[in-house]
């Protein structure tokens, strides 16, 4: 944000009483910086993880050690993370080592529990789930949010919930971006959750568009009809919430759901939801978008605009349905969103006076 | 900033960053009188003179009466801005209002008999957000005010900001489906559909859209929507032509051959989207090329040929499009465009960097030097001409991402050691990065 829109934001929240004193000189930190810390302790963390495999190679071979090792990695990484005044790298060194942790982990459990993959995933989706309440670090908490997501994903794939899954996840998300005025108090851990989440629905929303093919070998024997249209179980309940978020930001904006207006957008928003519905992913992205759209977020904006364009160029590759009826699809769509859009722009007219969310 | 007609003495706050650099003159909605509103005061906070902002190079500092940054004097600097603007307004013998934004700015688009403080003007998606979480974080601002910082800040869309988003949204993702359907749908090959019939589909879509674009006007956004639409279509055509008589052409000549053909009304459409297509046609054929062509002349088209050719096109393009931007092409402020083309240009410098350093044998040695040629010029560039903090963290991270590849590849098969020395020089490397891009962000960002 440029200095001079902080010195007029400052200076209306002063006029508005809201803040005191001089405009304080640090800026926020840009996402993209974080963005880049976080990848390098990404990169970082498979070194740390060679150190360990290579130096104490007996962790690798028994579980027992292996958890030792990635208690020792957590609980380092925590200690850093608690410093009074720690400074970027030691945040940096943190990071890498609790992620090398959270690898030394799961080499623990799944050597343990190799024979049980739903049993490992569950556990891990424990572990990660742990980490992101207890270690107090931004970029820590996404990973171990997306890392627990995706676990539980694979935990409940056996049983055909996966699809159940993909929706609570998503449902969290909307809780978490919709709420995040009322979360501010625990801002620190409410939004790398967030962005967690965010990040782990259109993670799963990939794994639904890649198709049953994807989990097939998780199953044990033929598969029971949840298991083979839990995908389409996860669109369809994701679809849903994508609705309920759209009748509360209506109700925010004080449209009456009940009303002509209300019902009109309401009514579109299922329409296009239905018609899309083979188009897997699109859902969940437009969620996102609309999520960040309503926060004022950016970065959740940008997240849900190129996922949209993800998911829509990954269709072509589907193998549910042949090109003519995907292009049907496409084109009822396309023909919706024109015809949705119309309507809008009769039913709202242009210069009617502006309200605030 | 609080600006007072000299007349009236009428009042109202103007978002000081609307002010163009050079000041504009701006008539008094109460009195219609004209005079001249400058930036080059000092912008100094509102109840104390304790810090202000420089007009020229934006620095914030104790106040004084000349900038310790660049070492203009205030005084004189708003006088030379203001003469300047007078003698530009005499020369175009235009009325001096009309150069200037302000009366808008001051009204918010309203009738000029209503002052309206510019406080509640415009929206402005997620303006001051990141800074009102920092505020709150630092104990500056109370948790719960937040719902009432949003609304001062105008982050938060109200129902005609809904309305425009959902319009554009509509709007933009109904043409876009539409195109792909066309496409997916000559993609399907419907044999029994019959040339005829299928040409004449492919061709009145295309005709259709263009004439759309003509029709609504390439300053309108349905305009541009059926433009877009078009650009795409003409890819359908050709694939059509191709499907339908087995040219026998390469998939790299369809793409080739798209972008050409779309490039007239790319040129003339002052459109950036339409621009990054384009790109990204251009990019697509080169790539489809030495694809093709690796398995007879490995030795010239290989991978790192191909590298140094999306290097080289992205960069030009790059180039090209901040130095139109920089010389006032209005259609070309927006960073986004110029920020995805860096985004691609370094991951194709940083790939071809590290691939020089694996496959050694080759000529790892232009690899690098060229690589660290392109990151002086970037830093040079958008350090100090351009100042996006947006590409000196992309180049931070691509230089994480070489040293990670050069010291794993030098010393990574040796002993847990070296793996440490390796992990804990690039998190040092990333943190150091971090401190300085954090370090310049204050200067970048004014």
């Amino acid at each position: 944000m440029k200095t001079v829109a902080r010195f007029e934001l400052w200076g209306r929240l002063r006029q508005a009483r809201l803040v005191t004193g001089d405009l304080p000189t640090a800026p926020s930190s840009p996402w993209y910086i974080r963005a880049m810390l976080g990848f390098a302790g990404w990169i970082g963390a498979w070194f740390i993880l060679g150190f360990v495999g290579t130096g104490f190679a007996m962790v690798m071979r028994s579980a027992g050690a292996a958890s030792f090792a990635a208690i020792l990695c957590c609980g380092g990484a925590y200690a850093i993370f608690r410093l009074p005044s720690k400074g970027d790298f030691a945040g940096q060194f943190g990071l890498a080592v609790g992620l090398a942790g959270q690898a030394l982990f799961a080499v623990a459990i799944f050597k343990e529990r190799s024979a049980s993959i739903s049993l490992g995933c569950f556990m891990f989706f424990c572990i990660e789930a742990l980490l992101t309440v207890l270690m107090p670090n931004f970029m820590h908490r996404i990973f171990t949010t997306v890392a627990a997501v995706a676990a539980l994903f694979y935990a409940s794939a056996q049983a055909g919930l996966h699809g159940v899954v993909l929706s609570v996840t998503a449902a969290a998300c909307a809780v978490v971006w919709r709420g995040e005025m009322r979360l501010v108090a625990r801002a620190e851990l409410w939004q790398p959750v967030g962005y967690g989440l965010a990040l782990g629905v259109l993670q799963l929303a990939a794994s639904s568009a890649a198709g049953e093919a994807m989990l097939s070998g998780l199953h044990h024997g033929e598969a029971d009809w949840l298991q083979r249209h839990g995908n389409d179980v996860g669109t369809a309940l994701v679809a849903v919430i994508f609705l309920a978020v759209t009748v509360q930001i209506l109700k925010e904006l004080d449209i009456e759901v009940s009303g002509k207006e209300g019902i009109a957008i309401v009514s579109c928003m299922a329409l296009i939801m239905a018609v899309s519905f083979p188009t897997h992913g699109l859902a969940a992205a437009a969620l996102i978008l609309i999520l960040g759209f309503a926060g004022g977020n950016r970065v959740l904006f940008g997240l849900g605009l190129m996922a949209v364009a993800s998911f829509l160029s990954h269709y072509y590759y589907q193998m549910r349905e042949t090109l003519l009826i995907k292009s049907m699809i496409l084109a009822a769509t396309g023909a919706l969103l024109l015809v949705a859009r119309w309507a809008l722009l009769r039913l709202i007219p242009a210069k009617e006076g502006r309200q605030d969310a | 900033m609080r600006i007072e007609c000299p007349s009236c003495q009428f009042a109202a706050d103007v978002d000081p960053a609307k002010v163009p650099t050079k000041g504009a003159n701006t008539k008094c909605p109460r009195c219609s009188n004209v005079f001249f509103v400058g930036p080059a005061e000092p912008v100094a906070t509102q109840d104390t003179s304790a810090s202000i902002i420089c007009p020229k190079c934006g620095v914030q500092q104790p106040a004084a009466d000349s900038c310790a940054s660049c070492g203009i004097f205030y005084e004189k600097y708003r006088a030379v801005q203001e003469r300047r603007l007078q003698s530009d307004a005499a020369a175009k013998d235009e009325p001096a209002t009309e150069d200037a934004p302000f009366p808008d700015t001051v009204t918010g688009g309203l009738a000029p008999q209503v002052p309206v403080p510019l406080s509640a003007a415009s929206f402005r998606f997620g303006h001051g957000r990141g800074e009102l979480y920092k505020w709150i974080a630092d104990g500056h601002l109370a948790a719960e005010a937040l719902p009432k910082a949003s609304r001062i800040a105008r982050m938060l869309p109200g129902r005609m900001e809904w309305r425009r988003f959902l319009d554009g949204l509509a709007l933009w993702s109904g043409a876009i489906f539409l195109a792909l359907a066309v496409i997916f749908f000559f993609a399907y090959n419907w044999k029994e559909l019959g040339n005829f019939t299928r040409f004449g589909i492919a061709e009145v879509l295309l005709v259709a859209s263009v004439l759309a674009s003509w029709r609504l006007g390439l300053e309108r956004t349905g305009g541009k929507a059926a433009l877009l639409a078009a650009t795409l279509l003409v890819g359908a055509f050709l694939a059509l032509v191709g499907q339908t008589y087995q040219t026998g052409a390469d998939p790299w000549e369809l793409f080739a051959t798209w972008a050409l053909f779309v490039l007239p009304w790319v040129a003339i459409s002052r459109f950036p989207a339409l621009w990054l297509v384009w790109l990204a046609l251009v990019n697509l054929a080169l790539t489809l090329y030495y694809i093709a062509f690796a398995g007879f002349f490995g030795f010239v088209y290989g991978t790192q040929t191909l590298l140094w050719t999306l290097t080289a096109v992205n960069t030009v393009a790059l180039a090209v499009w901040e130095l139109a931007a920089t010389r006032g092409t209005q259609w070309l402020t927006e960073r986004w465009p110029p920020r995805l083309i860096a985004t691609f240009a370094a991951g194709y410098f940083t790939t071809l960097a590290a691939w020089g350093i694996v496959g050694r044998s080759s000529a790892g040695f232009a690899e690098l030097l060229g690589y660290f040629t392109w990151l002086a010029c970037s830093y040079q560039v958008y350090r100090h001409r351009i100042r996006d903090l947006y590409v000196l963290a992309l180049g931070v991270l691509s230089i994480v991402c070489v040293a990670a590849v050069f010291l794993g590849h030098n010393l990574g098969d040796r002993d847990a050691g070296a793996l440490l020395f390796v992990g804990v020089t690039v998190l040092g490397i990333s943190a150091v990065g971090g401190w300085w891009l954090r370090a310049v962000a204050g200067e970048v960002e004014s």
